[in-house]
């Protein structure tokens, strides 16, 4: 992309979290994973729609964009996550 | 050089400027640019892709497709068919790929109406697109070739359209210089692009901006085109080392027009016509000369002002119109100079052929209400014996 | 094709901080796509959803090139984005996401366009059964008696069925998929990038805020349209139909699920008549003996 002429700008935009906004602001209530009942089968993280929910010995939630739909919570089958309400 | 075509000289300049992508659909008078496109592919002379696809909409959409994604792209089309690709027209221009259309002018129906009539062309003139209106087929080859370069400048980056009169231009065969490959070659770089969709590094188009930074944004085409000028003269300038005929150093044409009284303002094939009769009529002393628009995007203020300030009064004929007002070039034109005298005559349409009798007619008529200080308005021409064609359909229809 | 979770555990095509609304299917889907396709993809996103979904520039939630494009343009778009891919010899895999108006409605002369001329890429139509992103305005797509903002009283005609349409083009490769079924949806996906030609991939995104249900729920209902035999799984390949693993107990009307365990939980069905359920049923079973018929 040659920026030379100072006139030039074009409609593009680069890959990047939070191309709307800070979403886990959008958040009422919050998913809390329960480490002990967890058996890592990684159905959250598979449904997630957010991206949100990561691997890393186990998962664990990115609350910085969460949005708290609960799919997490609705898909874990031994329902070791739970919506929580926001403080 | 050869005799060809309007239509198989655009078909040619697409083979030279080693063309990718070609996204065709059918129209009148279009229809052998695509043909000719499609027979010298078959016969192994055409190296580009052809996508054959269902609608002229798609058609600029499949060209600008292959655009965005880093390859010399080009349709051609009329009319109706420009009417319905207008929404992508839009969407190329805001995206700022370099594309390059060929339109062969043809009246819009309701009803229907295949002659010329420039009205389709410069119905595009709010988009964003460059716009070049030839003249010949010889110009019709040249500005096509001109086109590649000129949109694909850093200094544009801006798609660009060339316009010619349909079945005048596109089907009537004169001698045309073709440059060789070679000369092309070196005239047109590869192809730049301000930005490719590449996996390697990928970049999204077009998904939402603000109001700010789409008004920013806008005003960035509406810049480019203004810096457009230089880059055409440039590029003009370096074409006519190539065939070496015509005069491509400056936007419009001037024609026996800088010792003139009067000036005439017109755009198209027809301008051989009126050139015609003004060599008629200055032998009859009339004191007039001809200033023929070549390029209507961008509009060169800077050369329009500086060849018609002085003239006593200026007559703009247009084969197009904008209903209500009176035809385009004349609008322009008076939002350029401010002449008093300035009068606007809409001729041509649907087909109406005018010849060197009618141009006379016009510009004397235009001469004498010059001289009474009445060179104002608009008005309707229509060729000898033309307002006393009936219309024959029924005004209205009884119960 | 067998695919184990650790295959689709590797997926970046969804930055987090999207548009979407919480729950959105659309993203599930665009997740599910990153697990099946890799990186290698250019994405045609025609007006939809997945538009606003981006996000504002100068950032993009889609990590893929993205050439957003107006309504019916996506398939053209793609006939001649896979061409300069090819010319500039880059194997990237063109993709065109596309939602159902965009598919049956005012996309639907391209799409049938670039499936006649067997142009090389993946169509892929998330199904939301309505115009959602303007508010929840029926579409062809959506289904008989279904509340939309320009249908309450319900929708008067059946989902227009693309996937048979599509398949009566003689299509290299056509699958159906749901968001509640990912492991199918991605082995679908990973099949259809090895072909060349045509590809078309429906998928059913079930969407709480249009089919109002909750949108923790969305994987549910997913799951609820084909075990109710309301959205089938099947895959079309070189002329030959083959129902999926997930559809096949909907073979015999014996061991469907009842079609109100997926009616019930939606809002949009909430004021149908006996007599619009009946109908609906009917539309089902219409539907899977013409399935039956077509897998002789």
């Amino acid at each position: 992309m040659n920026l030379q002429y100072d006139y030039q700008y074009f409609p593009i935009s680069i890959p990047d979290k939070g191309a709307g906004g800070k979403t886990g602001n959008w958040r009422v209530v919050k998913p809390v994973i329960l480490k002990e009942k967890c058996i890592q089968c990684k159905a959250c993280y598979l449904w997630c729609p957010e991206s949100t929910i990561h691997i890393d010995n186990g998962v664990y939630v990115d609350y910085e964009y969460c949005k708290g739909c609960g799919v997490c919570a609705s898909v874990c089958p031994v329902k070791a996550i739970s919506m929580v309400m926001e403080q | 050089m050869k005799i060809i075509s309007g239509n198989e000289a655009v078909a040619l300049a697409v083979k030279l400027a080693r063309v990718g992508v070609v996204g065709i659909y059918p129209i009148t008078p279009q229809t052998s640019i695509i043909e000719k496109l499609a027979e010298m592919k078959a016969n192994g002379e055409l190296d580009a892709d052809i996508v054959r696809v269902e609608s002229e909409h798609a058609a600029m959409a499949s060209t600008f497709g292959a655009a965005i994604a880093g390859v010399r792209a080009f349709t051609a089309t009329a009319s109706q068919g420009l009417l319905y690709m207008h929404e992508m027209t839009w969407w190329v221009a805001g995206s700022r790929v370099p594309v390059v259309m060929v339109v062969a002018t043809r009246a819009v129906g309701a009803p229907w109406n295949i002659w010329d009539e420039n009205t389709d062309f410069m119905s595009e003139r709010d988009s964003g697109w460059l716009m070049a209106f030839a003249s010949n087929p010889q110009e019709a080859l040249d500005l096509t070739l001109q086109a590649f370069r000129i949109s694909e400048d850093e200094r544009v980056y801006l798609p660009m359209m060339v316009g010619m009169d349909g079945f005048i231009l596109s089907h009537m065969k004169t001698n045309v210089i073709i440059p060789s490959q070679d000369e092309v070659d070196l005239f047109l770089p590869p192809r730049k692009q301000p930005f490719v969709l590449d996996s390697e590094s990928p970049v999204g188009m077009g998904n939402i901006f603000p109001p700010i930074e789409y008004m920013k944004l806008r005003h960035s085409i509406h810049e480019a085109i203004l810096h457009s000028e230089e880059v055409i003269r440039e590029v003009g300038m370096e074409y006519q080392k190539i065939t070496g005929i015509n005069n491509y150093s400056t936007l419009n044409v001037k024609y026996k027009l800088d010792d003139a009284d009067y000036a005439v303002v017109l755009m198209g094939a027809w301008a051989g016509d009126a050139m015609e009769a003004i060599d008629e009529l200055r032998k009859q002393g009339l004191s007039v000369g001809l200033y023929r628009i070549r390029y209507i995007r961008p509009w060169s203020e800077e050369e329009i002002t500086s060849a018609l300030k002085d003239k006593k009064a200026i007559l703009v004929i247009d084969r197009a119109t904008s209903m209500g007002r009176g035809g385009p070039l004349y609008l322009e034109l008076k939002s350029t100079l401010h002449h008093e005298q300035m009068c606007g005559v809409v001729s041509g349409l649907g087909g109406v052929l005018l010849n060197k009798g009618d141009f006379k007619e016009i510009i004397s008529r235009f001469v004498e209400r010059a001289k009474k200080g009445n060179a104002k308005g608009v008005t309707w021409y229509y060729p000898k014996g033309g307002e006393k064609v009936e219309l024959k359909s029924p005004r209205y229809v009884e119960e | 094709m067998s695919l184990s979770l650790r295959d689709m555990l590797k997926s970046n095509s969804l930055l987090s901080g999207t548009s979407a609304c919480p729950g959105c299917p659309e993203n599930m889907a665009m997740r599910m796509v990153g697990m099946a396709l890799g990186n290698d993809v250019a994405l045609i996103v025609i007006a939809g959803c997945s538009s606003v979904i981006q996000g504002l520039a100068p950032k993009n939630s889609y990590n893929f090139p993205v050439l957003n494009i107006a309504f019916a343009a996506g398939p053209p778009a793609a006939s001649g984005m896979w061409r300069a891919y090819r010319q500039r010899n880059k194997n990237t895999t063109v993709v065109v996401w596309a939602g159902d108006g965009g598919t049956a409605d005012i996309g639907f002369a391209s799409l049938s366009g670039a499936a006649e001329r067997n142009e090389n890429f993946i169509y892929i139509c998330v199904d939301n059964e309505a115009y959602m992103n303007s508010g929840g305005q029926r579409s062809g797509s959506t289904p008989f008696g279904a509340y939309t903002s320009t249908t309450p009283e319900g929708k008067k005609e059946n989902k227009k069925e693309i996937m048979f349409i599509m398949m009566d083009h003689n299509i290299p490769y056509l699958a159906t998929a749901s968001v509640g079924y990912p492991h199918d949806f991605v082995n679908k996906l990973r099949k259809a990038k090895q072909i060349f030609g045509f590809k078309y991939v429906q998928v059913l995104t079930p969407d709480p805020y249009g089919w109002m249900f909750d949108p923790s729920k969305t994987v549910e209902v997913g799951k609820l349209a084909v075990q109710t035999c309301y959205w089938p799984l099947i895959e079309y390949e070189n002329g030959k139909l083959t129902v999926s693993p997930e559809s096949l107990h909907c073979l015999e009307k014996s061991t469907r699920r009842p079609l109100k365990d997926f009616l019930q939980i939606q809002g949009r069905f909430k004021r149908i008549t006996e007599k619009e359920y009946k109908a609906l049923e009917n539309y089902v079973d219409s539907m899977w003996d013409k399935i039956k018929k077509l897998i002789e």
